[in-house]
């Protein structure tokens, strides 16, 4: 590859749409506190159309609930459906953010600036997002909590060697991290919001900022902690996919018990996290005016990054099936056949489609790289991703060892109800948290811009 | 007999029995009376048609169909499918919460007010027989006037399995502690197995080597289902090898 | 008992460092010298180097939630003791996962605690005033002693001003 990977500063003059005239630290905040102000008439429309879907899944989630979960499509021997597709899928997404931008902080990839925060936010988001899904996923969400290891008078414990009960602490402590991991760098900024502000504002972001004064000090602690939790949040992004990957590797059902699952679901969860960053960043750039900011480079770098992913996906993938193929076990045969044929045929070849064709064509052509071939290659990714996901957990459980209780899957209204409020959640999160807090770190920009 | 008799208190004290079941498909007709005795016997609620046809019928124990042959050359082969009580089961450490665990006779128990519906359980038994509550449970009329009241009714979004009608064991077990003596071989039937008219079906102690389950287990034509999983089911069945 | 500061506004990182590299040849200790700035001050070195135990701290309470977890995980199975799939009672495969992701929980704490703590956030170090930050340029703070204002002003100091302590 020529170049410098991805790491390396931009190769060149490249095709600049309009010109990115150099900045200085200054103009830097004024112009990135400025895109926080004002709510225009299609952010308004956008919040209640988001809103309005959200409240509707609220609804579909409640009348599981109240009504009884079999309303949901799920049935026998389908016990898991969209709600755990999504649950892996947005769990998945969620690597985007605290990964790569801590991949990009620990090899101090100098474009990682206007990137990470909006990577970190997607984390943050998913986590929110995909840890409900086990909540509205079980049969009776009232008693949750007995998940939780709580002293309680009968001394009764939660079993410690469920894959369920990993899943619990590894995104517990993903989330927590996570949050954190967005907050700390988040600190100065939120300062210099207060002291622009006054009244109620100026104490919620002064509060915020616990205190943040500018001090040397507190510049190194926060340079040293941001390090080290790049470190930590790397190891338990990785744990925390494979423990997903767990929940199935550890059964007995055919292809799940697979000892390639948890680094095939990491390498998937990154690429669907890039996919989602390169929309969402597509989208920031157009709705926040971050032209100057978000520039073809960061596009084109995480264009090849994606690409790089979409083939070793693609390796996983082979290997996976061709293990199975050729080790012929009748039960996984079985899986094998129905997830190659029919419908389940029709999604899967759809899957490698979007997975390895398009990012191969699109990404893997130097000429045809651009801001809008990589935002195209990561929609194609997300659908390919997602339905990854649907046919690694349905295609086995309508296949079980025994042929006489073999089954099938539709979801209902309520699955796709709540599928369609998750990615709403979603966009709503983000429009509600770029108008609250400045989207690109600003006193990151200690050199302002230069000139292209 | 006064002598077994004696024998017998001296082992009830120390004696856990281990229950296992032995299916004879040689014998199994397929007639369905084991199908409806569990489902009287456990509470087990009827789904209705719609539901029914979505797969949410619960049967503790079915019976698989197999058949052979072309037609007109057909032969078919009937299996009763039930709760294997594996002794490595892969239902149980999936559990967060202990919902389910081998206990000492060797029983996957499934403990209902403990359930919190992940169905994990079910997704990863090979033998597909656990089922799920998906709404609060009904019976069509007259059923739900005929209730066991041994048996305790499970509310809507939690797993049930048979149970090896584990409310006769301890019955039999309680009468049998009242006079002092241990379990005698026969005294614990099943639902399936005191109702199946072709006596297809015996039940025991299978750590009693007299005991009748424990002669079918070693008469040299029983087998178990998926054995290439390891799961060490309490279930076997007899067959002929063609 | 210092009774004020000395707050002096310098254009830009460099002249700062010269400045502080003659007080402390005139004798004022690194630890009363103060840096505030709106981004952080990048130089070769760091201007005011300090000692940190973050992480060592991390490194600690990273051990110190795994075994604790470890600990409590196997108590509580030998304490409740069910068997599930043939599995024995503890085992450190069956629970490893959980021991690391306490660990790393651990460490992300220890990791917090030491931010807020070595930054004196969240009203941990509160003793000197608190500067308005210039949008470029650095304000060097130090207790205000005898002659310093004078050589501030001679390192380059764009303004000196006498600020009181809080409270």
């Amino acid at each position: 590859m020529r170049g410098h990977g991805i790491h390396g500063p931009p190769e060149g003059p490249r095709r600049v749409p309009g010109h990115s005239p150099a900045k200085s630290a200054s103009q830097v905040r004024e112009e990135i506190l400025g895109r926080m102000e004002g709510r225009s008439g299609a952010y308004l429309a956008s919040v209640t159309i988001c809103g309005a879907v959200v409240a509707w899944a609220l609804y579909a989630w409640g009348y599981q609930i109240f009504r009884g979960i079999g309303h949901a499509g799920i049935s026998r021997p389908v016990y898991w459906g969209l709600h755990i597709v999504n649950f892996v899928f947005w769990i998945g997404i969620s690597h985007a953010g605290t990964l790569i931008s801590a991949i990009l902080r620990l090899t101090g990839a100098g474009w990682r600036k206007p990137v990470t925060r909006a990577a970190e936010a997607i984390t943050v988001f998913c986590l929110m997002i995909g840890g409900l899904f086990p909540l509205i996923h079980i049969g009776r969400p009232a008693v949750f909590f007995w998940m939780l290891p709580y002293p309680n008078e009968r001394l009764l414990w939660p079993n410690f060697r469920s894959p369920l009960f990993w899943d619990l602490t590894a995104i517990l402590t993903y989330l927590t991290g996570s949050l954190i991991y967005l907050y700390l760098p988040l600190i100065p900024d939120l300062a210099d919001i207060a002291s622009r502000s006054d009244g109620f504002k100026r104490k919620v972001y002064r509060a915020l900022s616990l205190g943040w004064t500018g001090a040397d000090r507190q510049w190194q602690a926060l340079e040293r902690a941001m390090k080290l939790m790049a470190v930590l949040i790397l190891a338990v992004a990785v744990s925390v996919h494979s423990v997903v990957a767990y929940d199935f590797s550890m059964s007995v059902a055919p292809t799940w018990h697979s000892t390639i699952f948890a680094p095939y679901f990491v390498v998937g969860a990154i690429f669907s996290g890039i996919a989602a960053l390169v929309l969402v960043m597509a989208a920031l750039r157009k709705a926040l005016r971050l032209e100057d900011y978000l520039r073809e480079l960061h596009f084109v770098n995480l264009g090849k990054l994606l690409l790089l992913l979409s083939l070793v996906w693609f390796y996983f993938t082979f290997s996976e099936h061709l293990t199975t193929w050729y080790g012929n076990f009748p039960g996984e045969m079985r899986v094998l056949a129905v997830r190659e044929h029919g419908l389940y045929g029709f999604l899967f070849w759809t899957m490698v489609a979007c997975n390895f064709a398009v990012p191969l064509v699109l990404l893997g052509i130097a000429r045809l790289r651009s801001i809008a071939t990589v935002a195209a290659s990561g929609a194609a990714v997300l659908v390919g991703m997602w339905l990854e996901r649907f046919l690694i957990v349905v295609p086995t459980l309508a296949t079980p060892y025994l042929p006489a209780a073999a089954g099938g899957y539709a979801p209902s209204w309520i699955e796709l109800s709540i599928t369609a409020g998750t990615f709403a959640a979603m966009i709503l999160l983000y429009l509600l948290f770029v108008k609250a807090f400045p989207i690109i770190a600003i006193w990151e920009y200690d050199d302002g811009i230069p000139a292209r | 007999m006064a002598d077994d008799a004696t024998d017998g208190v001296r082992e009830a004290a120390e004696h856990v029995p281990q229950w296992a079941m032995a299916i004879d498909l040689d014998r199994c007709t397929g007639c369905e009376a084991c199908v409806v005795a569990c489902a009287a016997e456990n509470n087990v609620p009827t789904a209705g048609d719609e539901q029914a046809a979505l797969g949410r019928a619960k049967h503790w124990i079915r019976i698989d169909r197999y058949y052979e042959g072309e037609f007109p050359d057909i032969r078919v082969k009937y299996r009763p499918v039930l709760c294997q009580q594996c002794d490595d089961a892969p239902c149980e450490p999936v559990c967060p919460v202990y919902a389910t665990y081998q206990n000492s006779e060797g029983l996957n128990v499934q403990i209902y007010n403990r359930c919190i519906g992940t169905r994990y359980c079910a997704n990863n038994c090979p033998y597909t027989v656990r089922f799920f509550n998906w709404f609060a449970p009904e019976w069509a009329d007259p059923l739900g006037l005929q209730l066991n009241p041994d048996v305790s009714v499970r509310p809507g979004g939690v797993a049930e399995k048979c149970t090896f009608c584990v409310q006769r064991i301890k019955r039999a077990k309680l009468d049998a502690s009242a006079e002092d003596r241990p379990v005698a071989d026969g005294e614990v039937q099943p639902a399936c197995v005191q109702s199946c008219p072709a006596e297809a079906m015996v039940f025991g102690d299978m750590s009693d080597p007299r005991s009748k389950v424990s002669k079918a287990i070693g008469s040299g034509r029983s087998g178990q289902l998926l054995p290439e999983v390891g799961t060490k089911p309490r279930v076997f069945y007899l067959e002929k090898a063609d | 008992m210092t009774t004020a500061f000395l707050h002096a506004e310098f254009g830009s990182p460099e002249t700062a460092a010269a400045a502080v590299e003659s007080l402390v040849s005139a004798g004022v200790s690194p630890g009363d010298i103060e840096i505030y700035s709106r981004r952080p001050v990048e130089t070769e070195s760091p201007l005011l180097p300090r000692r940190s135990r973050m992480s060592l701290v991390a490194v600690l309470s990273a051990i110190a939630a795994g075994s604790g977890a470890t600990a409590l995980v196997f108590w509580i199975q030998r304490d409740y003791p069910l068997v599930t799939g043939g599995m024995p009672v503890t085992s450190g495969w069956a629970t490893a996962v959980v021991t690391f992701e306490v660990t790393m929980a651990g460490a992300i704490f220890g990791t917090l605690c030491m931010m807020i703590r070595e930054a004196g956030l969240a009203g941990s170090r509160r003793r000197a005033p608190v500067p308005d930050l210039p949008d470029e340029g650095v304000i060097v703070q130090l207790p205000r002693a005898e002659g310093l204002a004078e050589r501030l002003a001679g390192a380059g100091a764009l303004r000196v001003e006498i600020a009181e302590p809080p409270g």
